[in-house]
Order: structure tokens, then sequence, then C-alpha cells
């Protein structure tokens, strides 16, 4: 966080005051707390790379007030001690997200009519949910970010401390960042607007307008220039937004809302914070250049369901790479230089976000990058650095007292602190002391054991025989239990009672009959056997390599033990094992003649130790038996730099340009020029140098990079004028039966395979259109299909903008909205343009009012939806229309006539054939499909010869897809127009490539083969209508974007990959391989599944 | 007016309305030989005859040869050199004829309600003077099984020529097997983030499809000894019992697949598969026990982002290669069947031998649904049903010149072309 952002911050400090008298009125007996506390002999973590190995902290008032080593710190009188020896003492973690319902008040008094705006919620006034803080404290955390949840623009933040007592509840910061959030659809009733993400964008964007017209039109209204405006407690609360005085929290969804955060902040001028979704592995490098701070969840995707051949055959490369890429995403923003916290949102409770934390740890994340992600980052995005997230002098006292490693998921807390108060959340419930007595009960003697860890109790008899235990009760004093009382020798059961005197048991057992027997217990020595006459095998590990080595046990004293390194046999001199301690010691003799020490321990079957004396400290470690032991270090997880996108067919770094000549080619070149035959095709810096005969080509430059294209075919990169691919959050805003203030442009996603499906069929440029459920629907956008790469670089610069309107059945479909028949669209559509006049006028008056009158002067309120009607008005914005019958294409020719504009391409236009001449009349454009029909009543006359005719009569006519599938072969889509219409080849293939650039104003640049344009070129191994030909490569500006040869690779690799990450899902499911005879039977499938893949 | 009559009124007016009635008038029987002569014959039974000859009578081939064709007095001759012949092509599972209008309810005929319905029958309900019939004839489709659709078993399909003036004359099996839509146990989940995946129930059970045939079983029995009334569903499952229709299994995956096979095989049905979108991984299977591919996914988006992007292209080229009998369809609802060839010119270019790719759309395609002995080859014997064309039926850009079926000459128009002929004829007053 910058300077400017912690100066707006309040900052609120807990006051001793309110802590020694609290406001509301005793009712009986005082409680006093400690007001002094020393915690002694921790671990101190102060830091994340700072300790104290055996410290004290002293905490008063809440706040710490020394911290120190032991020998340094003096512990004052009357200061309660609180005992930490082997203990960790480490600052309380900071959650970063922690999410409040908003409980809204009944009344609209000045609320915002759409109910996703709720700026004027404070996150400090909302109920927390319930047990989240319990859960937060149960895990170490002392302090929280709340964040008001759900809506669109929802409210301000606040960071408090978890804990519930009333008077250690005032916040540390009670007004912090206005939370926004690209939320839509869903939960909000089915109507309700928006229900699209590309709606959620233009909403936020409306609002905000709104916030600086209400500002200024109260500020009139104050100088009494005006009467009010309406009261609104959202823009008002919305001014310090705007106005630049309060950050952001943008709480996105995807890492792709990134880029609409990063707009949005640029237009409207305001800084910003990032509540990430935990995906922005995907892109880090990207999102790493806004240098926004960030805070990620933990809550990774669980292991893929592999259970049967089926589902391991749907799962895709991208959910498998998710899964073992997603643990990487904080060290990934991190190694980028960003600011970032974690956040335990996602995760039920702490086990499983230390476990989760864990597996980030295993993916490269230091400890020490983990614990500043939970402390001193989040502190500092906060504004309280010199407050929390570290133990240091003067810092709130938030600390935990852990019994284990700070990040190990089976740590025990033991204790919290927040501003001082102490929550005992963990207390032994076990007696100390020995784990294994000897118990005596009259003449039998029996084994007891208790487990510290799992807090167990059990006995066994002299045979190492479990004795059966009913209802044990353990606790710090001693065990209770029914015990089997004939493996003792008496009858039935009996009622135990074992008590922890010093370091013995004490106690009785009552039999039924009533005998009381008394039990005596002592702590009983470990024994550690080593088995007599065997083996144990592994390896010496020198530094700088492996040895394997064997160690043979002498069968009595009389034998030698035997060192067994390479191909020699060492005797062990003075040999000694001691059954007690597990310590095996001796010597033996080197090579040279020198002594090496053997000194190891026991452990079970393995025994682990050194070998020094030598140049270096040699580690062994050995296992019973005749086999080394498996690998004791596990493989380092490399973080290695992801393709984009994310997956399957995505590169390192996209494709970049080349200066080309393709030679002996047949160019289509889609120009005056026709066909060439034996053409040559030079491209230099992106765009086309020459184009023509290999006669008239001019001689090759040195060094230049010549293609022999001979018996191929060069075409146009081919343009699809309707496409619906890489959309993301859905095509329509069908909420509102005009929705012109939506933009594609906004919710472009270059990630969409389908992209790259269209790429390997020659496709270069493709017309996003919003959908049709409305009559004025959203903005378009042009892009050029730069796979690899960020929204940003597909979006066709020289296009002109348009909209989006349709006709017909699809936007009557609505019930009980206006317009519900052909008539009504006509009149909704006119009477939108004619709002647009009356809003232009009032603009036109204001901006005709001086300016040094303005700041006294009503502002016109900024209409997003009618600001587009507008620029359609004044002929800067094209109307792209789905129609379908010939009497709705000629009520919107005959509008837009009267309304003094010309409307850019009629799209499908089905029945355009019957009324071609008006269209051609009118230059319109006409984009429609090669051959659909029958699908709905108004396409019952619908016919493949529509485009031609169009053609023949005169209008720009394309061919589109409207489909992810047809999108991939617009060729043989151009080839109908040849069977059904009769069209020449090259009037053919005009519909797919310069017709639709006509469409879209962007012939200027691509559609043709002609010197100067961008080299957009699709190379066919054959004439490009043939449906039996394919496309071999597709250039966008000079760089090449898909090669058959360069795809067999990605295919490959992308097989590899899946494969490598299907058997690790595998072993995760199952186990590694099991031995042959065992061999679990989803294993054997996949295996022969994967080969099957190569095909 | 009385209520129930507006609802009579105004449900007559939509019936007409939404039903089309093609003016396409149907062909008159063969009355006389003719003799096709000059053309290219790809008779599909050996190598393609050049200048080759094929002399029809009776509705039916009776002699196929090379050069001119002997003359006789009452041979009605058609030169067409430079041209070439093939067998009528084969549509295989589409709603023809069943499906007028997708949109309006009013015009579907495939689905009966219910989830086992084996005594409902395609050609019933096919609508002689559907539009869809002649636009489909456009690109030399002349014969087509027709499913019913919906629910695990919708019931039985049916074999039809395309030119007829009532569905008795369309029939060519009015039995051609039962179409069985195979449980799939697992459901793609949406395109969520790794976060958010989620799947639905699974419905992998095949209980009610193992009762259904031992229900048939025990039926016939009692039935036969006359202890059991009439049970229409029952008595219609008995052909594909006795293994004399084939069972059409939709299924898609490997567990499909394999399942779908080994119930059928356990219960002695003659299975054929349809879809296949794994069936090259079932490669073994299919071929050691004889079961076909029906292959309707050639134009369908690959079903995982890293699959090859032409997975589903060269569909076709892995089950040749692997050796699987199959044939090729399109996988629609009918409307636009006419793009058959379309889909197996595609995989052409994907690797699949052009002449395979025409066996999977003519001779293949009526082997499977069992029509081999009388369609799909130009031999003598076989049903005149028979294409004259300008290049290949797999380019999109090649026209159907001629064509007849059952030695019919039929009529190529359609609604299409008709309407094309009245527009230009607009622009032709216009002098535009």
């Amino acid at each position: 966080m910058n300077i400017p952002q912690i100066c707006l911050l309040t900052l609120f400090c807990i006051s001793v005051q309110i802590h020694a008298h609290p406001i509301s009125p005793t009712n009986g007996m005082r409680e006093t707390t400690p007001s002094s506390t020393a915690i002694v002999g921790a671990h101190i973590i102060v830091s994340p790379s700072e300790t104290i190995e055996h410290g004290t902290v002293i905490v008063k008032d809440g706040t710490i007030v020394q911290v120190g080593t032991v020998e340094d710190v003096e512990i004052p009188n009357g200061t309660t001690i609180v005992v930490a020896e082997g203990l960790t003492l480490a600052p309380a973690f900071i959650e970063s997200k922690l999410p409040v319902q908003v409980v809204q008040q009944q009344g609209s008094d000045g609320k915002h009519p759409n109910v996703r705006i709720h700026p004027e919620i404070q996150a400090t006034s909302m109920p927390m949910p319930e047990g989240r803080m319990e859960a937060l404290r149960n895990s170490g955390f002392g302090a929280a970010c709340i964040v008001p949840e759900t809506g669109i623009a929802s409210g301000t933040t606040a960071c408090i401390p978890l804990d519930e007592s009333p008077e250690f509840r005032g916040p540390y910061v009670d007004e912090g960042q206005m939370t926004l959030r690209f939320d839509y659809g869903g939960s909000w009733g089915s109507a309700s607007y928006p229900g699209a993400l590309c709606g959620s964008v233009a909403l936020m964007r409306q609002t905000l307008y709104d916030a600086i017209w209400h500002a200024h039109n109260v500020e009139v209204s104050k100088q009494g220039h005006a009467i009010p405006p309406m009261p609104s407690v959202a823009f008002v609360a919305l001014k310090d937004v705007v106005e630049g005085n309060q950050p952001v929290l943008f709480d996105l969804n995807h890492e792709s809302d990134v880029y609409r955060a990063r707009d949005l902040a640029h237009e409207f001028g305001f800084d910003y914070t990032i509540l990430g979704c935990g995906e922005e592995y995907r892109r880090t490098k990207e999102i790493a250049q806004l240098g926004k701070s960030i805070v990620v969840p933990v809550d990774f995707p669980r292991r893929p369901d592999v259970s049967t051949p089926d589902k391991i055959d749907n799962l895709s490369l991208r959910t498998l790479l998710d899964w073992e890429q997603a643990p990487t995403n904080p060290k990934r923003l991190m190694n980028e230089g960003l600011q970032v916290a974690i956040t335990m949102d996602g995760c039920n409770h702490g086990s499983s976000f230390l476990r989760n934390l864990q597996k980030s740890i295993d993916k490269g994340l230091t400890e020490e990058e983990a614990l500043a992600a939970l402390t001193t980052t989040p502190a500092t995005m906060l504004g309280l650095q010199e407050k929390l997230g570290m133990v240091t002098e003067g810092a709130y006292a938030n600390l935990q007292l852990i019994e284990g490693d700070i990040l190990d998921p089976d740590r025990t807390l033991r204790d919290l602190w927040i501003n001082g108060n102490r929550h005992r959340l963990d207390r032994d419930r076990v007696p100390t002391g020995a784990s294994s007595y000897v118990l005596r009960i009259g003449e039998e003697t029996i084994e007891a054991n208790i487990d510290q860890d799992k807090e167990r109790f059990s006995l066994a008899d002299a045979e190492e025989k479990r004795i059966s235990l009913r209802n044990t009760e353990i606790n710090r004093d001693g065990i209770t239990a029914t015990m089997d009382a004939t493996s003792i020798g008496e009858q039935g059961w009996g009622s135990l009672i074992l008590v922890v005197v010093g370091d013995r048991l004490s106690g009785s057992l009552t039999l039924a009959n009533g005998k009381r027997m008394v039990v005596h217990g002592e702590p009983s020595e470990t024994y550690h056997e080593l088995k007599t006459g065997a083996t144990y095998t592994g390896k010496l590990d020198v530094g700088s390599t492996k040895l394997d080595i064997s160690i043979a046990v002498p069968q009595d004293e009389s034998e030698v033990a035997v060192f067994h390194i390479g191909s020699q046999d060492k005797s062990i001199n003075d040999y000694s094992f001691d059954a007690t301690t597990g310590m095996l010691n001796g010597w033996i003799e080197s090579r040279d003649g020198s002594r090496r020490e053997l000194s190891a321990t026991l452990e079970g079957e393995d025994i682990r130790g050194t070998l020094t004396g030598g140049p270096t400290v040699a580690t062994l470690y050995l296992t019973l038996g005749d086999e080394p032991p498996e690998e004791l270090e596990d493989e380092q997880f490399v973080i290695e730099a992801l393709p984009v996108p994310f997956g399957s067919y995505g590169k390192l770094s996209p494709p970049t340009q080349q200066d080309v000549r393709f030679e002996h080619a047949t160019l289509w070149t889609c120009a005056e020029d026709g066909i060439i035959e034996d053409g040559c095709l030079i491209v230099r810096d992106g765009n086309i140098e020459f184009v023509g005969s290999m006669a008239d080509a001019p001689p090759a430059r040195f060094g230049e990079n010549v293609i022999d294209a001979t018996g191929h075919h060069l075409t146009p990169g081919l343009i699809d004028c309707h496409s619906h691919t890489g959309l993301r959050g859905g095509v329509n805003e069908w909420t509102q039966a005009n929705t012109a203030e939506v933009r594609m442009e906004d919710v472009i996603n270059p990630d969409d395979i389908d992209w790259y499906r269209q790429l390997a069929g020659g496709l270069t440029a493709a017309n996003q259109l919003h959908g049709s459920a409305n009559p004025i629907g959203g903005q378009n956008s042009v892009v050029s299909i730069r796979w690899g790469n960020h929204s940003d670089a597909m979006h066709f610069e020289q296009a002109k903008s348009g909209i989006k309107f349709a006709l017909g059945e699809n936007v009557k479909r609505s019930s009980g909205r206006y317009p519900d028949t052909r008539m009504g669209v006509e009149a909704f559509i006119r009477d939108a343009f004619l709002a647009a006049q009356d809003y232009e006028d009032a603009w036109d008056e204001w901006n005709s009012t001086p300016e040094y009158t303005q700041h006294r002067t009503v502002m016109p309120r900024k209409d997003l939806e009618l600001d587009t009607l507008v620029e359609i008005l004044n002929g800067d914005r094209l109307i792209h229309c789905h129609s379908y019958r010939q009497d709705e294409i000629l009520m919107l020719l005959r509008l837009a006539e009267e309304l003094g504009f010309t409307i850019g391409t009629l799209q499908h236009v089905l029945e355009g054939y019957k009324v071609a001449e008006i269209i051609a009349d009118h230059g319109a454009g006409a984009s429609c499909f090669s051959d659909w029909w029958a699908y709905k009543e108004e396409v019952m006359d619908a016919i493949p010869h529509n485009g031609a005719i169009m053609h023949d009569v005169g209008a720009v006519v394309s061919f589109n897809s409207d489909s992810n599938d047809q999108a991939r072969r617009m060729n043989t889509e151009a080839a109908k127009g040849v069977r059904w219409g009769d069209l020449s080849p090259e009037d053919a293939l005009n519909l797919v490539t310069i017709n639709p650039a006509k469409q879209l104003h962007i012939d200027q640049r691509v559609g043709s083969l002609e010197k100067g344009k961008q080299a957009d070129v699709a190379v066919w191994n054959g004439d490009p209508l043939a449906t039996t030909s394919l496309c071999l490569q597709t250039w966008i500006e000079g760089a090449r974007y898909f090669d058959l040869n360069e795809d067999a690779s990605l295919r490959e690799g992308a097989l590899d990959e899946r494969t490598r990450l299907i058997e690790l899902a595998l072993a995760a499911a199952y186990g590694d391989l099991a031995p042959p005879e065992q061999a679990a039977a989803p294993v054997e499938v996949t295996e022969e599944e994967y080969s099957c893949q190569h095909h | 007016m009385p209520a129930p009559l507006i609802t009579l009124i105004v449900s007559l007016c939509l019936t007409s309305v939404c039903v089309a009635q093609s003016r396409q008038i149907p062909a008159p029987k063969q009355t006389m030989p003719i003799a096709i002569h000059g053309a290219t014959i790809h008779t599909l039974a050996g190598e393609p005859i050049e200048d080759g000859y094929v002399i029809i009578s009776n509705g039916k081939i009776e002699l196929v040869g090379q050069g001119m064709p002997p003359i006789a007095d009452d041979v009605y001759f058609i030169d067409a050199k430079g041209q070439h012949l093939y067998p009528g092509l084969v549509s295989i599972g589409t709603q023809l004829g069943l499906l007028e209008t997708g949109a309006t309810d009013v015009t579907h005929d495939h689905n009966e309600l219910g989830t086992i319905t084996p005594e409902v029958k395609a050609v019933i309900a096919v609508n002689p003077d559907s539009d869809h019939l002649p636009v489909t004839r456009e690109t030399g489709i002349l014969t087509a099984v027709i499913f019913p659709s919906g629910g695990r078993v919708p019931g039985r399909s049916s074999a039809i020529r395309l030119d007829g003036w009532t569905n008795e004359d369309l029939t060519i099996l009015d039995d051609a097997g039962l179409v069985i839509d195979w449980p799939n146990n697992v459901r793609r989940s949406s395109r969520g983030g790794p976060f958010g995946s989620s799947e639905s129930a699974e419905d992998a059970s095949t209980d009610e499809l193992d009762d259904l045939i031992e229900q048939a079983k025990d039926w016939k029995q009692a039935y036969d000894a006359g202890e059991r009334d009439h049970d229409l569903a029952m008595n219609a499952m008995q052909k594909v019992l006795h293994g004399e229709v084939p069972a059409y299994i939709k299924a898609q995956t490997i567990q499909q697949i394999n399942s779908a096979v080994a119930w059928a095989k356990r219960h002695k049905l003659n299975p054929v598969i349809i879809g296949g979108s794994n069936a090259p991984e079932c490669a073994e299977l299919l071929i050691s026990e004889n079961v076909p591919v029906i292959c309707n996914g050639v134009m369908s988006l690959p079903s995982r982002r890293d699959l090859p992007f032409d997975q589903q292209f060269t569909l076709p080229k892995r089950l040749h290669d692997a050796g699987v009998t199959f044939c090729i369809a399109t996988g629609g609802n009918g409307a636009h069947e006419r793009r058959l060839p379309f889909h197996a010119g595609k995989a052409v270019a994907y690797g699949l031998p052009e002449d395979a790719a025409v066996d999977a759309i003519i001779k293949n395609a009526a082997l499977i649904c069992g029509l081999g002995d009388s369609h799909g080859t130009i031999e003598r014997g076989k049903v005149a049903t028979l294409i004259l064309t300008d290049g290949s039926p797999l380019d999109i850009r090649t026209n159907v010149q001629r064509a007849w079926i059952d030695g019919r000459e039929i009529s190529l128009e359609s609604r299409h072309t008709e309407l094309n002929d009245k527009y230009r004829e607009k622009y032709n007053q216009l002098g535009r």
C-alpha cells in the first residue's frame, strides 16, 4: 500500500481506558484481568526473518511492552508469568479477507434502485458470520480485514481484532477500502440486471459516473443555485472513490477480472488492491505488471477424480494442471515482486488451511514468505505495520503460542492473545510424564501406555496382547477406565482408576464382586531391538555421491560386526549397541588407515547416523533387510514458466513477426488481381510488401526466409462477421430490452480454446457480438485472433465501433416484457433513438454553458446507454442487426434512413433475398448463414441461395458462423455460395475475406492480399473451396499463429503432460503402483487409454 | 364464439401454417428401361468403370458394363458423358419427416412421452410432404433411416426412400431396428474453474434395459402359451430380441461402448454403435464382436480442451485405420441432412481415403442398417436408386444433376429452389 492510502485510513488505537473501565455498568462483582503478563522461555518469532531462541515477552494493557532474551528481560513484580518453555511464540496471523454478509435494512431512502449497489454499507456494522471468528482464532488469527460480501459496490471494509469481548471490539481500521466486485446473474432472482459479466462492468461504470454527477449537483444546490438532487446514500458513499480519496478493493472471481479492474481504475482515477481468486498463476506476468498488492486464497483444487476410464477421459489437461499449479500461485506472484498476502478464506478450518499452505511450501514458497504473507504483509497492506504482524515493542499484543512448528498442520495452538486478552485454546489433557509404565496389579504385571499426542490410553498383558478397555477417561491427573479383568486372572470387568504422582502411577482396580486391588506403576524403559545376525542395507551420503553400504549384525559376542561398503568388508572395531538408548557405536579403518567413527541410532527397523573423521561428515541411513530404503529426499518441485493460455496449445511467448517469402503459390488475392497462379507473396514487418506472379517478383534478399509453397494456395486470413467465441460471463445481457451500455470488449476471453481451433481453420479475425435477446443489445468487439496474447492485443484497433440489435422471435420471447410484437419492436427502437436525441440536446446545452458557470449549473446525467445511441445517430457506430423476415429488415432500414444513418450489417438476414435491392440501395452489409433453415418459424423461408442473390443484386455479402464449430471451416462455408447460387470461386471466397472486412471497416488493413495490408494469410494444401482441403498455416501480421507441424508437437506435448499428471493423480489416489500381481484395475485401463490417444 | 371453437380454429390455423406441404410431385413408376451411358460408374463393388453404362428395368439394375450399352428399341437412353454415377446416399439417425420446425412444438413427432417406448415406430408419422425431404435429396441422399429420439428407448427406426405419395410408398423397412440411448456415468461438468467443478449424479444403471429384455422374453413365452394379454411394447421388442434387426445404441465413451457391446452380446442382440467418439479406443472389441459404428460426430467440437483440434475430423480415419466397420452420419435432426456428404469430405481432408469416405455414406451405410442386399452398390439385381453428378459427391461444389429412386427419376426441386426461382424473377423484373 502506498503512502497516501495509509494516510486516509483511520487508525484507531485500542485505548487503555476502555480496557480498564467498561462503559456498561457492572452487574455483580467486578472481574479482574491481569494487566501485565510475561510469557517466558518461548522460542520467539519476532518477524518472519528474526527470531529469539529463548525469550521473554511482556504484555501490558493490550500492548507488547518488552521483547528480549530471557536473560535480558527483567520481569517486574506483580507480573503474571506464563511459562512457555519448548513452545513457540509468534505474531498472530492476520486474515486479509473475512467476508461479512450484507444485511440491508428495510426502506429505500436514497438507496440505489439496483440491489447490488450498496456502497453505503460499513463492514463494521454488519453481523459477523457465525463461528467464523472462533474458527479463525483456533487457527491462530488475531485480526481480520472484514469485507462486505456480494454486490457490485458492496461497501467499506474495516480491520478488526478477532475478539468478541465487547471491550476488545474496537476496530483497528474502521474505514478501509470500497469493495467493488464484478457480480452478475444468479442469486438476485432471474430477471435482475446484470445477468452477464459485461452488464456488471457497465453497471459499475454507470454508477461511478452517477456518483460524479450527483456530487456535482449536490454542490450546485449547496451553493443555492438549484434544488438539491434526489438524495442518494449510494452516490454519496462513492464520492470519495470517484474523487480519488478512497482506494478500492476489487474482490475478483477470475484472473482476467484483473484487467477489468485496471481499466475501471484508469477510467475513474482511483487506486486499488486486489482480492485474488487463486488462479492468478495462469497469467502471472501480466498481473505483475499492474504492480498491485494482492490477497490470494489457498483453497486449492482437490485431486481430480480418476476412478474410472470415463472420468479420466473427462479430465482436461487444464484441470489437471490447475490441480498441480494452483499451490504455486502465491510464490509466482511474489517472484514477480508483488506484495502478496494469504487468506484462509475458502478453507473451513485451520488444519485444512495449513495443509493447503503446506502444498505451496512444498512447491517453492519458503516458510519465511508464507509467514510474511500472514503477518507483516497484510499488516503493511492495512497500514498497520507498526501495530500488527510482529512481536515487537509497541505493537498490539496479538500473539500465538504454539507447540510444534508454526506452519505445521499438526501443530497445537496453546494460547492466542488478542490485544493482550488470553484465549486458552488447547490445554494439556493428558498427564505429563512417561509414556509407558509397568503396572503391578496383585501378582500380575501389565504394561500401560499413554499416547500424549493422540490422548489415548492402552493396556497390554505380558504377552503384549491388548487388554480390552471401555469408558476410558483421560485427564491431566490420570485415567479412569473399565478393564477386562480376565486378563489378570480375575472375573468380568473391573473399574480402574490411576493418578499420576511424581513419576509413578498409583491407583486401584475394583472388581464386580467388590474386591479392590491396588495398582502401582513405574515408568518402563524403552528397549531397542537390533536383530542379531541380520543385515541392514542402505546408503552412505558423502556429499558429492551416495555409496551402497550395509551392516551385518553379529549373532553373538563371538562374532564381529561387519561394515560393507562398495565391494569391501570392514570389521567394526569397538562395536557396541545399547538397547536402552538404541545407540550403535564403533569405528572402522579407512583406506588410508585413518579412523572413521561410526555413531548411529536404531529407530524401529531403521538405522540413522554419521561417519566422522574424514574430510566431510558422511550421513548414513539403513533399513533392515537386503534392499536399500527408498530415497528420502522428495524431488524438489521447480516453478517453471507456464504457457499462455494456461494448458494445452499455449506458448511461453506469443509468436513474433517474421519476414517471409512464399514462392510458387496460388494466390487468392480477393482483390483486383483475382487468382494468381505461380505467385509470390513477400511479407515484411508484418505487412505485405509484394504480391504478384513469380515472374514479377523482386529477387530474394540475402538471408530471406523463403517458403516453397508449390501446390499450396494462399488466401487472406478468413474473417467471421458473427461470432460468440471467447466471451466471458455470458454473451447476452438479456435482462433489459435495451443494453446499449454493455461492451463485449470488456469480456474478451483470449484463452478460449476455440480460438485455436478456428486458427487451425484459417480464421484470423472475428466480430464478437452480443446475443439477440433484446432489440438493442450490447456493443460488439472486433478481434484479431492472436492466440497466446493478452485480450488487449486481440482488440482490432482500426475496426469501427458497433452494436448488436435484434428483431423478430428472439426479442419477443421474453414474456411480460415490451416489445412482444414486431410492431412493438419498431416502436421501442424508435423511442430509444428519440430519447437519444433529447439527451444529446441536453448535453449540447451543458457543453455550451461557459466553463466558469458550470460549477453552478445543474449537470445532465451521463447515461452510457444513450451515449451509445447518440454515436449511432451521428454515424460513429455501426448497427449489426440480427434480422430474419423481410418486413423487419425493411422496417429497420427505413427507420435508419428516417433518422439519418446507415445500418452497418444485417445479421442472418435470412429473407434478405426478398428485399435485396433495398438492402443494396441502403448500403447495408448482409452477413448471413450459408444454409441454415427450419429451426424456427421465421426461418422457414431461408434458402441457401440467399447470399448469392443479395450479392448478385449488389449488396456486400458475407457468410458468418455464429458457431464455434463452423468458424473452423469458413472456407467450405464459402464454397456453398458456388453450389447454391453459382458464384464464381473468387466471389465465393470474398464472402469470408474482403466482404466481412468491408462490413467491419477493417478492409484498409485486412481481407485481401494487397501490398501494404497487414499480412494475415492462410496457407492451404489445395483449393481452399475444396471440401477435402485443409489449412496448413495461419499468419497474423506476419507472425505464424498456427502451423500444422507445430501443432503435431503441441498435441504430443499436451498428451505427455496429461499422462504425467494422470499418473500423479492415480498415485495420489491409490498410492504408488502396487506390485504386478496386485495392480489395480484403473491403472491398467488408463495405460491402455494413453496409448490409444496416439491415434 | 364459444371458447372450444376458437381453440379449434386457432389450432387449425397453426397447423396449416406450420406443417409445410412440399409441392414436388412424386415420380411415377418406371415404365420403360433406361440406359445411362458415358458416365464413370462408381459401382462401389469394384473399381469405377470409365465410360460405363447401367441399364435399369422395373426399378432394378439389370446390367452394368463398359462402353455403349446394347441397343434396344424400348430403352430410354441417357447420355451422361463426363458425369459420375453413384448409388444414392444413405442417411442414418435423423428425425427427417418427424420434425418440421425446430422451435414450433406442434410440428414435432419424434419424441413420445415416456422413457421406454419401443411400441412407437418412426414411419407411422413421417410426413411424406415434408419440405425437408426434397431439400435433403439435393445432395444425393435418397434413402434414410429415421430414428425416434428422446428417452432411454425412444422407439423403432424405419428405413425410407425419399420420394412417394404416402408414407407407405416411402417405406422400405418399417421396423429397421430399436434405438437405445445408452446411460452415461460421467456428465461433463460446466466450464467452471478448478474451485467450482461439480459433477451431477451418475445414472449408469442398465437395470431397466436388462429388465426390458427379460420381460420381453418372458412375455413372449407366456403369450404364446396363452397366458398373457397383448402387450404392444413387448411385442415390438421381438425382432430386435432375435437379432433380426439391429439395436442402434447411442454410445460415445469408452465405458459406454464397452458396456453396450457386452450388454447386447449377453442378450444375443445385433448391436450397432451410434456416436462412437471413443470407438477407435475400443477397436479390438468392436472388431472381434463384429460391431459396426455409425460415426456421427465429424463436425463436433473436441470434447476436451487438450484434445487435438481435429480430434473429430480424424475420427473416421482412425476407425478406418483400426479396421472397424463404420459409416458416417451427421448427428443432426434432419433439416440440414443435406450436409451429410460434406461431413465425409471433411474426414477426407483429415486423412480418410476418398473411396472409404464414399463407402461410408453409401455402401457401408446401407450395409449397417440392413439394406446391404438391395442398396449401396451398383450391381445387377439391386434397386436402381442412383445419382448422376458432375463431380465427387463429397465436394460441396458438386451438383447432383439427376437422380432415380427405384428407377423413377425424381425431382431435384425443393422449397429452396422454388423460392430462389421466385425471387430471381423479382430481380429479373426489376432489371437488377
